[in-house]
């Protein structure tokens, strides 16, 4: 999950609440393990600024940011073959950005899906 | 959503810079028996310099500025393309297009493994 | 203009080096004609290049709508279309490509051979060669020779980029 995570949190630009835990799991390692639950709490504290925006509002909007890519590749391809003077690299770039692009939020999906299953398994 | 690196987009300006020199060498090359005519060229490092500081946005290059190269021989017909330059900036213009493609394939293939990190 | 076109500027280039090669082996092949189907001797002929694709608009743009059609336009015509080629890296763009705009005959007199034996000898028994020096056209032909090949070369060029942009996307 860690490769994909703040891969993801630099691209989409608003952090999740995943990160902010992860981040600080060193200080819970190094607190007194008297009061884990006051270090929880202060460990948790920057949350409580972060606009917590639903992670299906992200994948969302990155959905429509990879249909714009699409549409460009799509308008530099034409713009090729119809001899409108798009150059060949200019077509290539914009058909690799949105393949990737696309493979990006595939992945993030499948994570998504794969994480939500093992939580949705989790016996109570 | 910032899918390519602020490096692969200079790489990509620079694959831009590098068609529009070859386009001007080509240009020159033909005229080379025209009479009159006046060797064209564009200031590589400056354009490259101007597309590095401003490619942060997503706005298109603005067109190169294109002018009379200075110190050329004018032959009596009025004609100054000179072969060997031209040849010399077709190889350079060439070479450099393949380094920036490669470079560019790089960049590109880095992201993806990125992406494809976990696949098993 | 993306690589495609420029592969036209290129073959555009090619194609006028290749009719004035033309004219060449036509001078050279006629060096020693003193008839040609309308009586007079062979008059010497030379191409003049011009920037440009040589469409009618194009000219029309110039103010020489209707010379091009002529079949010997004048030197002074020939002279303004060159004179424009020149004012074209100024505004940042060229046109592309390069054009035969005409094809030019000399105005200089023939040759005049004594020789009262020969049946296109004049009145006074001369007759008139065309003033064509093989060594001339020969140093016009290899100026044609390498602008060919130097243009060929820049169609290599312009491929090789087209294939290196393929990479990328592979």
């Amino acid at each position: 999950m860690t490769p994909i995570v703040p891969v993801a949190v630099s691209l989409f630009g608003a952090p999740t609440g995943v990160v902010p835990i992860l981040n600080s799991a060193p200080d819970l390692m190094s607190a007194s393990p008297a009061d884990p639950i006051a270090t929880f709490s202060t460990a948790a504290a920057p949350l409580a600024g972060v606009p917590s925006a639903p992670f299906a509002d992200l994948i969302t909007e990155a959905v429509g940011q990879v249909q714009h890519l699409e549409q460009q590749a799509q308008a530099s391809i034409e713009g090729l073959i119809s001899g409108k003077g798009v150059d060949v690299h200019e077509a290539m770039i914009a058909t690799q950005k949105a393949g990737m692009g696309f493979e990006l939020v595939l992945s993030v999906r499948n994570k998504a899906l794969a994480a939500y299953q093992q939580v949705m398994g989790m016996q109570f | 959503m910032e899918i390519a690196t602020r490096l692969s987009n200079e790489i990509a300006r620079y694959l831009d810079l590098n068609t529009r020199e070859i386009q001007l060498t080509a240009a020159n090359m033909a005229n080379i028996d025209t009479p009159g005519y006046r060797a064209v060229g564009m200031d590589f490092e400056a354009e490259m310099r101007q597309a590095m500081a401003g490619v942060d946005g997503n706005d298109t290059l603005a067109a190169p500025q294109v002018f009379q190269v200075d110190g050329l021989i004018v032959r009596p017909d009025g004609n100054d393309v000179s072969m060997d330059r031209e040849s010399l900036n077709l190889a350079q213009a060439q070479l450099k297009f393949k380094v920036g493609a490669a470079l560019l394939k790089s960049q590109y293939s880095e992201t993806m493994n990125a992406i494809h990190a976990d696949a098993k | 203009m993306n690589l495609f076109g420029m592969i036209d500027q290129s073959g555009s280039a090619m194609q006028a080096e290749r009719m004035r090669a033309e004219v060449v082996a036509a001078n050279m092949a006629n060096a020693e004609t003193t008839r040609t189907p309308n009586g007079t001797p062979y008059r010497r002929q030379h191409v003049v290049f011009a920037a440009g694709n040589g469409d009618s608009s194009f000219a029309e743009q110039f103010g020489q709508a209707g010379q091009l059609g002529q079949a010997f336009p004048t030197q002074q015509t020939a002279l303004n279309l060159q004179s424009v080629a020149g004012d074209l890296s100024g505004s940042g763009t060229v046109a592309p490509g390069v054009h035969i705009a005409a094809v030019v005959q000399d105005s200089a007199p023939p040759l005049k051979r004594y020789d009262p034996s020969h049946p296109d000898a004049d009145a006074e028994g001369y007759v008139s060669y065309p003033d064509i020096n093989p060594l001339t056209e020969m140093v016009d032909l290899m100026g044609a020779t390498r602008a060919y090949g130097l243009n060929g070369s820049a169609v290599q060029a312009e491929k090789s980029m087209i294939a290196s942009a393929l990479e990328i996307g592979k």
